[in-house]
C-alpha cells in the first residue's frame, strides 16, 4: 500500500483509538502506561512501514505525519466544534467541595485522582477545601481551591 | 454495555468559572465511546474467531474423493499462508494451480520439492516424486490484497480457491 496512504489511515486510527480509551487513561502515566505505550508505538512502526528500511521511505511517513498534524491543528483553530471533537472539553467533576459522581463515573474519574491532584498542587487533602476541581482535555485535573483553604507555604 | 448509554445523567451545574464545558457534547462522546468499545469489542472476538486469519472461521477444507485441499479463506498482505494437498490416490504426482492464482504470491517453498515444474494452459504443473498417501504443502506470501481467486487441480480433480487477502 501506498506509504502516504499508510500514514494516513494509522494518524487517524491513533487519534480515533486514544479518543475512544478517555482521558483519564492518557493521565495515568504509570510505568506500564509507558511500556504499553511503547509497544503500541513499534506496532505502528510495523504496520507503517512494513519492510521497508529505505529513508525515502522514512522521510515520507515523517512529512506525511508532520503535514496530517498540521493541517488538523488548523482546522481545530478554525473551528471550535472540530477542536471539541478531537480534543474534547474540559469537565468539571467537583463543585464546591462535592463530588459530582454521575461525571466521575462516566469520565472514569475517582475521588482519590482529584485529591491526589489538589494535594499535589495546593498540598489540599480534604473536598471541602476545593472550590472546582476539572477534567482538562489532556486528561490531568487542575484544582480550584476554594478562599478558605489556606495557601501552601514554601519550605525553603 | 450500551444499557448504561440510555441512562447517562451527569450533574446539570451553574458554570461560575467561564469553564467552556458542553454537558451534551460530553453525553454524545460517552455514547460515541461505549458504541466504541463495543466495536472493539467486536473486532476482538471476531479476531479470535480468525476473521482476520489463523483461527476456526479463517480455514477452509475441500475434499474431492480422497483428496482433500486445506487453506485459509482470510489472509494478510505479506503474511506466509499454507495451502495443504493431502492426497491419498496412489497414484497421484502431477499438481497444477492457475498461474492467474499464484501471480498473487511470492512462493516461498514447496514441500517435498517437486521433481519438475512446467508452465501449461494457464497452469503452473508440478511433478512429485512421490507413492501413496501424501502432504503436498505450498508456502505463499501474498504480494496483493483483495478478493483472490483460482483453482488447483490433483490429476483429474479440480479444487476452486477463494481467498480474501488484508491489506
Amino acid at each position: 500500500m501506498n506509504l502516504v496512504l499508510r500514514g494516513v489511515i494509522i494518524y487517524f486510527f491513533i487519534l480515533i483509538i486514544f479518543r475512544f480509551a478517555g482521558k483519564k487513561t492518557l493521565s495515568e502515566a504509570t510505568t506500564f502506561d509507558l511500556v504499553r505505550l511503547l509497544i503500541i508505538s513499534e506496532v505502528t512502526q510495523a504496520a507503517m512501514i512494513g519492510n521497508d528500511f529505505s529513508l525515502t521511505a522514512s522521510i515520507v511517513l515523517i512529512v506525511t505525519l508532520v503535514s496530517l498534524d498540521f493541517l488538523v491543528n488548523r482546522i481545530k483553530m478554525r473551528s471550535k466544534k472540530i477542536s471539541s471533537v478531537v480534543d474534547g472539553l474540559p469537565l468539571i467533576v467537583v463543585e464546591k467541595g462535592n463530588p459530582l459522581k454521575e461525571r466521575m463515573k462516566l469520565s472514569n474519574v475517582e475521588i482519590d485522582d482529584v485529591l491526589q491532584s489538589a494535594r499535589q498542587s495546593f498540598g489540599i487533602t480534604s473536598l471541602t477545601e476545593i472550590d472546582y476541581a476539572v477534567l482538562e482535555t489532556d486528561g490531568s485535573i487542575s484544582i480550584v481551591p476554594s478562599r478558605k483553604a489556606a495557601p501552601v507555604k514554601s519550605s525553603e | 454495555m450500551l444499557g448504561s448509554v440510555s441512562a447517562m445523567k451527569p450533574e446539570k451545574i451553574k458554570n461560575e468559572i467561564g469553564i467552556p464545558e458542553s454537558i451534551d457534547t460530553h453525553v454524545l462522546g460517552w455514547k460515541i465511546q461505549r458504541i466504541g468499545w463495543l466495536i472493539f469489542t467486536l473486532l476482538l472476538v471476531a479476531a479470535g474467531m480468525g476473521l482476520f486469519g489463523n483461527g476456526p472461521v479463517s480455514y477452509r477444507t475441500e475434499i474431492i474423493q480422497n483428496d482433500t485441499l486445506r487453506y485459509q479463506k482470510f489472509i494478510r498482505y505479506q503474511t506466509e499462508a499454507n495451502l495443504s494437498f493431502v492426497v491419498n490416490s496412489e497414484q497421484t504426482n502431477r499438481l497444477k494451480l492457475q498461474l492467474s492464482y499464484l501471480k498473487n504470491f511470492d512462493l516461498q517453498q514447496i514441500s517435498p520439492e517437486p521433481k519438475s515444474t512446467k508452465i501449461s494452459g494457464g497452469f503452473v504443473v508440478y511433478d512429485f516424486d512421490i507413492s501413496g498417501p501424501a502432504q503436498i504443502d505450498f508456502v505463499l506470501t501474498p504480494n496483493t490484497y483483495g478478493n483472490v481467486g483460482g483453482s488447483a487441480q490433483v490429476e483429474n480433480k479440480s479444487f476452486l480457491i477463494s481467498q480474501f487477502i488484508y491489506p
